[in-house]
């Protein structure tokens, strides 16, 4: 189940928040945060694209750095988070 | 000569070249405005040689950001005019604007140029090491009227009133806008400004207005609660401009930190700030948010800068420059918002309908769609949409004030209240509820108990239906619609 999160998240994330251009090295543990990957705008397209595509629910006290760091931490939050 | 915004711009960089206008995330990612201005001209002067001019149209299709603000300006000095192509909106949604729009040339993400390439000549030629320029393919004829408003937008967007596509704002009318807000929020130099909205749809009467009025913008790294508090305390903010989640997140952060002593306001806008989130701000930062009332068709009629407890849920006193008038049925205390003033839209752009005949059909006032209500210190509340209201047997009402009824049971987390035309029995209304965190669904006859405490029967829901989430809009806007309501089951 995590994996299949995961799988999903890496596409969304290289697909529509760096359009189809990922950097070198970019793997599930590659710092979101730090490298600008995660902005402000994309923060809330990950929110959204995960409580539609994952049923997942976020609290509002949920969004918060720890659970956006990389691919592995959102997607073990998130399926923690699945409803 | 026609007014431009640029041309304003520029005399303010002269006035103050020094004096940051960008403050980046690091100390060293300031720009100041003799250096934006610098940029700006040398991206005009790329324009200009691929040939864009006065009567162009360029798309922008680029994250919101410092390089966002700097390509509406050179286009704007280059004597053309911008229409936003929003990064989220679909491909389908894209093409409409195109469909829509004569759009003689796009600027475009380098990275995210592809989903636009169908529409445009490539190979795209390269404007910066981030961002290409290129051509459309097919140009739908402008209205031959455009040129003569001296257009700096066309904003691609359902007018507030009608079917009509596409608002068109002129230079003129962004700088009497900018004027008039700043009779009340008074930016000056010493404001230093922290921006969280898409640059897509708020740019006319803030990004403007800030370069215009010579104030700093922070642009934080991301939208953390954590991000948002560091960055408005490092710089000594004076200023945040945000929506509601941005406000609530900053209320959820766990770490301790303050909103800075500077902050004179914390202004509030895309849609309506829940009650609960407005005491939540303040039990945190003992501050009340500052919210507005904003039309893409009229700018910032009111901005509730009181900073007074007692009005918190109010958009503020009409500005000085605005009249306002709420057109009621006699003896309901709420009416209809018009407004009168300076800076309305020039015109729509499909089909064309300038300024004047648009208030001309509307007896000289805009009419807002939005349902206000004016207290003894005329303080605006805004109390739906129009066309949102719903009406039972004749019966009136708005869903807001079912939802917030709702809302306020302990197992609701969110509610949507929307009208359901029954065969047998006319409109009747439906509710979608997310249960709250932890929580056991009540049952519908307790349900509706809570409600009758509240409201009149006729505005309580027939069905209740659990769903997982609501649905909103890009910005934010509840979507109130029956699509998903399952059918009753057979009794």
């Amino acid at each position: 189940m995590i994996m299949e999160i995961q799988t999903a998240l890496r596409s969304y994330i290289v697909d529509e928040v760096l359009a189809g251009n990922p950097p070198e090295g970019f793997d599930d543990d590659y710092e979101l945060i730090e490298t600008g990957i995660i902005d402000s705008l994309s923060t809330m397209n990950l929110v959204i694209y995960l409580e539609q595509k994952h049923a997942v629910v976020f609290g509002i006290n949920e969004i918060i750095p720890r659970h956006f760091r990389s691919i592995r931490a959102l997607s073990t939050f998130a399926q923690s988070k699945q409803t | 000569m026609q007014l431009n915004l640029a041309e304003c711009f520029f005399r303010r960089a002269e006035q103050q070249p020094d004096h940051a206008l960008i403050l980046g995330q690091d100390p060293g990612q300031t720009t100041r405005y003799c250096e934006f201005r610098l940029e700006v001209l040398q991206l005009a002067r790329q324009l200009a040689e691929t040939g864009v001019g006065r009567g162009d149209n360029i798309g922008l299709h680029h994250r919101s950001g410092r390089d966002y603000i700097a390509f509406i300006y050179a286009v704007w000095a280059c004597g053309a005019c911008v229409t936003p192509l929003p990064l989220e909106l679909t491909a389908p949604e894209k093409r409409e604007i195109f469909q829509h729009i004569h759009i003689d040339a796009v600027i475009s993400g380098a990275e995210i140029f592809e989903p636009l390439a169908a529409a445009l000549i490539c190979p795209a030629v390269s404007l910066t090491p981030r961002a290409v320029f290129a051509r459309t393919r097919v140009v739908p004829a402008a209205p031959p009227q455009l040129a003569a408003v001296n257009p700096a937008f066309i904003r691609f967007t359902s007018g507030t009133t009608g079917d009509a596509k596409g608002v068109v704002l002129s230079h003129e009318s962004i700088h009497a806008r900018i004027h008039a807000a700043n009779r009340a929020l008074h930016i000056n130099s010493e404001d230093r400004i922290v921006w969280l909205l898409s640059m897509d749809y708020h740019f006319a009467v803030s990004i403007v207005a800030y370069l215009t009025f010579g104030a700093s913008i922070i642009l934080p790294k991301n939208s953390f609660g954590v991000t948002l508090l560091a960055a408005a305390s490092r710089h000594k903010s004076t200023i945040i401009y945000g929506a509601p989640i941005h406000y609530s997140l900053m209320t959820q952060d766990d770490t301790g930190a303050a909103l800075p002593a500077e902050l004179r306001l914390a202004i509030v806008t895309t849609t309506a700030l829940s009650s609960a989130a407005a005491e939540d701000f303040h039990a945190r930062f003992g501050r009340v948010l500052n919210e507005t009332y904003g039309i893409i068709e009229l700018g910032l009629p009111a901005i509730n800068v009181s900073n007074a407890r007692a009005k918190q849920g109010s958009v503020g006193q009409v500005l000085p420059d605005y009249q306002l008038r709420l057109d009621r049925t006699e003896g309901q205390e709420h009416g209809e918002i018009t407004v009168r003033g300076p800076g309305m839209l020039d015109a729509y752009y499909s089909p064309w309908r300038d300024r004047e005949a648009i208030i001309q059909q509307q007896g000289g006032w805009f009419r807002t769609g939005d349902l206000g209500r004016i207290d003894a210190d005329g303080f605006l509340y805004i109390v739906g949409r129009l066309k949102e209201m719903i009406s039972v047997g004749g019966l009136k009402f708005f869903p807001e004030e079912v939802e917030s009824v709702l809302e306020s049971h302990p197992a609701i987390r969110a509610a949507s209240v929307f009208g359901v035309e029954e065969r047998q029995w006319g409109t009747t209304t439906a509710a979608h509820l997310v249960l709250a965190d932890a929580s056991t669904a009540p049952d519908e006859q307790a349900l509706r108990a809570h409600c009758r405490q509240a409201l009149a029967s006729y505005k309580i829901p027939g069905r209740f239906q659990w769903v997982e989430r609501l649905t909103y809009t890009a910005s934010g806007k509840k979507i109130r619609s029956a699509d998903k309501l399952r059918p009753p089951e057979s009794e």
